[in-house]
């Protein structure tokens, strides 16, 4: 015999307890989670088998599932286990996992699992910024707020590509890691040739669309009571939205100024990058506080019940972030500089670039395995699709594994 | 008289051995004040180690006896008679715990063998101060009281009275023959279950040495092995037995109708009326919230057609005492209600039914006449069997009822007969563990029913496409596909758990036994005392003590007859000896005792002014001694004298 199979492996599940506490060991596979959920796709069955892998240890099997990403995580199915076996929570250490798994720089393991590295990581680099910062500039006047000749543009500018580009070529880095070895795991589909190559990739974008743009199947993740009796603005898919646009927003506003802003010149409110930014600050920080508020009180549904010092980290970061920006914002019609007025601007630049620095590593860096994940999946059923097209003869009709339009 | 003490040291296999250094703790135990001799053996409980200390107390003239082994509720009662034998009082041993309290549980060798050479050491000097304790033997009646007249009360009740023995069988519904007698037939032979109940039944109600009180309850339970004493409630039935033939006329004539319990209230009965046609006794009873007479004093249809005037409108509950040497419990279960697992919407939709349900409207003499059908009279077309409802699942029990995939397949086996409509059973495992239980599956399969391997998840009327419109549709993971699939039926069976009888606490304090973690009465031991309790002289039969099938129900209580039966044959039971004792001498009358008396053994002379001990009665717990405020009551074999030899031994290490 020259294929075993895939090999047991207890470690698995002993890694995975670092990101959660679940107690899937209880699980008789019964597969009453899968049945409740409402996110189940033909063809899938989670979480029952992810419990399945994680219990076997099956590594490569988990990290290929679509699954981990597909959740939502409304908790229903860890409410209804008949063995209190916590499904929920398992596949929301898995998402953990393979943040950490995916990330070739292994600082996401260490922000996750150790709260001394994270502060004191974080803390050094806030005074090594901050002093970076007052060594290039620094000239208080206090005639008015001049916030480019108290900071150095030419330094926050040249810092902010630098910044941005690092952490860009990392989440790719990371992503491409991903990527590379899912499609180890999935199986090989018949080579199409170039334009049904492309139209697949097209194709299989299309089918993400709705869970990249409005995530409309994150609605169907309210069974839980503790979130239904929830109003709608403080639903978990709202909040969602709010911060993934709003930071979309900014990140663009901050781009724009990038580029056309002449630095430290006074735009109206009315300029575009301006008003950008003003407007999606706005959904960032409701969206940020909300959840902040929903987390401290366990509320909200169970994704709320449970949040790691990685996860608070990046929202308090956030939060702040849009906070002093606003502060600043208003600060600049003063007629007088203030020494808070600076502090205030200092803060906000270097929380903001922490932000962007810390982004690989924790729980928003599913902004590039979920879509990663989600894409190599559509993919997949669309290449497979066209396998069994080329045997199947067309009148047979489509076959039903086909995605219909997301 | 001269200490002359032995201690032996028990290695039991690796137990003791494998974390505690016998050799050096037999060694000790030489040098400690007044040993004579001290050994170490492999296994102290085996012949040749009882024989070795009977030949020590021999050749040493030994008059105390260590032995330092496991518990002494394992082999205390066997070292005693060890010493009975080469002539001693028995109460001259003492066993020092150092497996359990020592090996097993500590995990430093050093500090293990330490440990248990400082219990050894309390031994020692505890042990001299014991004196002999005398042995008493009460005579045992040997009339048996049976609660409960299922098909384990039955059968416990019909070997006890073959074996030559008065049975009182008390059952608290008019009739005997329990939920077996509900059933339409039995796994895995398919008896049909009044064919081979029924006989049991009439076999009870005629059985020259079994007296039935039907209609009755226990109140309470007083003393205490051989010497029982029960105070029943025999309900009024309002019918006087004693004239009534069972004629029936009363039940015709009786105008008021209401849904029947033993029907699962899927039919009627009336106002006057006995379980079923077989009833034993087949005597009515009315019932009192029912009755027209009773509710506005008009009617008496019954008193009218009686030609034995029968009617008794005037009767009244009647307590009787009935003394008794043993006791069988055999209470049985109760099924669970199903409406709280909201998802299954039983109550909600009348098509989702109780296996109860479905096993009175497929029997013959049912309320359907057992035709298999919907609420509105159709007959189903496809029907879903959905187990484990209630078992195995932590929100509710989390044991296993261990007959529901049993019936479960047997009434898949009734619908594919009856109707021959399709059968989808949701299951987690097939447990079919008994004889012939394989074999039905297996039988089962191949009628075509369909297995579906995951638990159903919910049972909804929204139906996905037009033409399941109307029916309910129940989904679940197949999981050994792995794909998630639901299924239009027009029936739903919940195979619900069998649970404790909801009045188990009340009947548990009745008769001082206690319950397990489940809510089951608990028995002794799991394994080797499956049918004794805590409580001396009281057994239990059936499926108060756990879920059992017919099978294992009617082994466990010929089970507990043989118990009872063993008491009343032998006729004399021996009391405990380590029991209290109030000194005279010391006791103001202060009654602190009395009040903190599980068995109420202690009774208050107010001639004397003292309160004293009921030998027989006294359960040995030590609650006394432990309150006593002038330490006028002790506990013998606990005496202060003897607990605080060894506590000083043990502290002055």
């Amino acid at each position: 015999m020259d294929d075993l199979g895939a090999r047991i492996n207890l470690k698995l599940i002993e890694e995975l307890r670092q990101y959660g506490e679940f107690n899937v060991q209880n699980c008789f596979s019964c597969g009453h989670c899968t049945a409740v959920c409402n996110l189940v796709q033909p063809g899938e069955s989670f979480p029952r088998r992810v419990i399945r892998y994680a219990q076997l240890g099956l590594r490569d099997q988990l990290a290929a599932t679509k699954a981990v990403w597909s959740c939502y995580y409304c908790g229903d199915c860890t409410l209804s286990c008949p063995r209190q076996a916590t499904p929920g929570q398992l596949m929301e250490a898995a998402r953990r996992y393979f943040i950490v798994h995916w990330d070739i720089t292994t600082l996401s393991r260490r922000f996750y699992t150790s709260p001394r590295f994270m502060w004191v990581s974080t803390t050094v680099m806030a005074v090594i910024l901050g002093f970076l910062f007052l060594a290039t500039g620094g000239d208080v006047v206090s005639k008015r707020l001049a916030l480019f000749e108290f900071m150095s543009y030419d330094f926050l500018h040249y810092l902010g590509i630098a910044v941005i580009a690092l952490v860009a070529l990392l989440m790719m880095i990371n992503a491409g890691n991903m990527a590379f070895h899912v499609m180890r795991v999935l199986p090989k589909t018949p080579a199409t040739g170039p334009i049904l190559w492309i139209r697949d990739a097209l194709l299989a974008c299309k089918d993400i669309l709705d869970d990249m743009t409005i995530q409309s199947r994150f609605s169907k993740c309210r069974g839980n009571e503790s979130e239904a009796s929830l109003p709608w603005y403080l639903s978990r898919r709202v909040i969602h939205l709010c911060i993934m646009w709003g930071f979309l927003g900014l990140l663009g506003a901050t781009t724009f100024d990038f580029i056309f802003k002449e630095p430290g010149s006074y735009v109206p409110l009315y300029y575009p990058g301006r008003l950008l930014g003003t407007v999606a600050g706005i959904p960032v920080l409701y969206g940020t506080s909300v959840s902040l508020w929903l987390r401290k009180n366990h509320r909200g549904g169970a994704s709320f019940e449970r949040t790691m010092l990685s996860d608070w980290f990046f929202l308090w970061l956030l939060w702040v972030t849009t906070i002093t920006g606003y502060i600043t914002e208003v600060a600049v019609y003063l007629p007088r500089g203030s020494i808070l007025g600076y502090g205030i601007f200092l803060i906000h630049v270097i929380l903001a670039i922490e932000l962007i620095l810390i982004l690989p590593f924790t729980k928003f860096s599913h902004v590039i395995y979920r879509p990663v994940a989600l894409y190599l999946h559509a993919l997949h059923l669309r290449r497979r699709a066209r396998g069994y097209e080329a045997r199947v003869p067309l009148a047979v009709g489509r076959p039903s594994d086909i995605p219909s339009s997301a | 008289m001269e200490n002359r003490i032995g201690v032996y040291v028990c290695h039991c296999g690796t137990n003791i051995a494998g974390k505690v250094e016998v050799e050096k703790v037999a060694e000790y135990a030489g040098s400690l004040p007044g040993v004579v001799i001290s050994r170490e053996y492999r296994f102290m409980c085996s012949d040749p180690g009882q024989e070795q200390i009977r030949e020590d107390i021999a050749k040493h003239r030994l008059n105390r006896v260590v032995v330092a082994a496991c518990s002494p509720r394992m082999h205390e009662k066997t070292f005693q008679k060890t010493l009975e034998k080469a002539g001693i009082n028995r109460y001259y041993l003492q066993v020092a715990n150092i497996r359990e309290h020592v090996s097993w549980t500590t995990e430093d060798p050093e500090t293990a063998t330490k440990k248990a050479m400082d219990m050894v050491r309390a031994a020692v000097a505890r042990v001299p101060l014991h004196g002999p304790l005398p042995t008493h033997e009460v005579a045992v009646n040997k009339e048996v009281m049976v609660v409960g007249a299922g098909i384990g009360g039955i059968q416990a009740a019909l070997d006890i009275a073959d074996g030559g023995y008065k049975v009182h069988l008390v059952e608290r519904l008019p009739s005997v023959g329990g939920h077996m007698s509900q059933y339409d037939k039995v796994f895995p032979t398919l008896d049909c279950a009044a064919c081979i109940g029924t006989p049991k039944m009439v076999a009870v109600g005629m059985h020259e040495r079994i007296q039935l009180h039907t209609y009755s309850e226990v109140e309470e339970v007083s003393g205490f092995v051989g010497q029982f004493k029960v105070k029943v409630r025999h309900k009024a039935a309002y019918v006087n037995h004693e004239v009534c033939t069972g004629c029936g006329i009363c039940q015709e004539k009786c105008p008021k109708k209401v849904p029947s319990e033993y029907d699962m209230k899927l039919g009627k009965r009336k106002a006057i009326y006995t379980l079923f046609p077989q009833a034993v006794p087949n005597k009515p009873v009315i019932d009192r919230d029912n009755c027209i007479y009773f509710q506005n004093g008009k009617c008496r249809a019954c008193e009218k057609f009686c030609e034995m005037k029968a009617i008794d409108f005037a009767q009244q509950d009647r307590v009787e005492e009935i003394e008794v040497g043993s006791i069988i419990v055999a209470t049985g279960f109760d099924q669970m209600d199903p409406s709280i697992i909201e998802p299954y919407g039983y109550g909600r939709y009348p098509n989702v039914i109780t296996g109860l349900e479905f096993e009175r409207m497929v029997v013959g003499a049912g309320p359907t006449l057992g035709k298999i059908q919907l609420k509105d009279g159709s007959v189903p077309k496809d029907v879903a069997i959905l187990h484990c409802v209630g078992s195995r699942d932590l929100r509710y029990h989390e044991y296993c009822s261990r007959v529901c995939c049993m019936y479960g397949l047997k009434h898949a086996h009734q619908i594919r007969e009856k109707i021959g409509a399709n059968v989808y059973m949701f299951y987690i495992d097939m447990r079919c563990f008994g004889k012939g239980y394989e074999e039905f599956y297996n039988r089962v399969q191949n009628e075509g029913v369909i297995l579906i391997r995951g638990k159903a998840a919910q049972v909804t009327d929204q139906a996905v496409l037009p033409e399941d419109e109307g029916r309910l549709i129940v989904t679940a993971e197949d999981t050994a596909t792995g794909e998630k699939v639901y299924v239009p039926v027009d029936m739903v069976i919940l195979s619900a758990a069998m649970e404790p009888r909801v009045d188990a606490q009340q009947t548990a304090r009745i008769f001082n036994i206690n319950r397990s973690k489940d809510g089951f009465f608990l028995e002794q031991h799991p394994k080797l005392a499956p049918v004794n309790t805590a409580v001396s002289g009281i057994f239990l039969a059936g499926t108060c003590q756990g879920p059992k099938d017919v099978v294992d129900t009617v082994a466990h209580a010929a089970a507990a007859a043989s118990k009872s039966l063993a008491l009343a044959s032998k006729g004399v039971v021996e009391t405990e000896s380590m029991i209290s004792w109030i000194n005279p001498e010391v006791c103001v009358g202060c009654q602190t005792c009395i009040s903190v008396c599980p068995a109420n053994a202690i009774t208050y002379n107010e001639r004397r002014g003292i309160s004293s001990v009921n030998e027989a009665v006294c359960l040995g717990c030590g609650s006394c001694a432990a309150t006593c405020p002038s330490g006028a009551a002790s506990l013998k074999h606990f005496t202060a004298d003897e607990v605080l030899a060894e506590v000083d031994a043990l502290m002055g290490a």
